[in-house]
């Protein structure tokens, strides 16, 4: 099954909305006129926008494809995807034990597999390279 | 599993980027098999024989080991 529908011009939109979370969440917190009861002065659309920007460009630099989509960028991705995976578990048994069973943030999970989708990908895509 | 498609390329007097173009992949995957980092498929291995008009087990040999 092929996913990658989006021509490849569409994967720097991606990383580029992705990359502009961060940035956006972090600007943000400087013009936040932040309320008596410690809450965000903002409407909730806004801080929630940015979140919804950052995973929707994970999303669309993933079903864009690559200059050439052959069977070697497909490898690479799946294989780049299962170490992903196997890393978050492995950070969230870790943060399991640090925190004494507490729960973690499951939206926290998301991103950190997707990032760390983002860098093993593009290293291993690198690694092919001459 | 050794592979003779350097020697091929060589041969033809194309380069790695002339024959991705030909079979419709990058020059990265060439580059791959090439160096025994990427073993490709049945369908790519069969694309490359018949481009070089080749039988598959001529250019892809099977080493003790595998």
């Amino acid at each position: 099954m092929n996913i990658q529908v989006l021509p490849h011009v569409f994967k720097k939109i991606g990383l580029f909305l992705f990359i502009a979370y961060p940035v956006g969440h972090f600007l943000l917190g400087f013009f936040d006129p932040i309320q008596e009861d410690g809450k965000s002065g903002f409407h909730p659309f806004w801080s929630e926008a940015i979140d919804v920007g950052a995973l929707l460009g994970v999303i669309i630099y993933f079903i864009s494809k690559e200059k050439v989509e052959d069977e070697l960028i497909k490898q690479v991705r799946l294989e780049s995807m299962s170490i992903a995976f196997l890393l978050s578990v492995g950070v969230l048994l870790l943060l399991s034990i640090a925190l004494g069973g507490q729960s973690v943030d499951a939206s926290l999970m998301f991103v950190l597999q997707l990032t760390l989708f983002l860098i093993l990908y593009h290293y291993r895509k690198k690694s092919f390279s001459l | 599993m050794k592979n003779m498609i350097k020697v091929e390329r060589a041969r033809h007097d194309l380069t790695q980027a002339n024959l991705a173009e030909k079979i419709q992949v990058s020059r990265q995957t060439i580059h791959a098999i090439e160096k025994g980092k990427f073993v490709p498929s049945t369908i790519l291995a069969l694309k490359m024989a018949r481009f070089f008009n080749l039988k598959v087990e001529d250019l892809f040999i099977l080493e003790e080991d595998d």
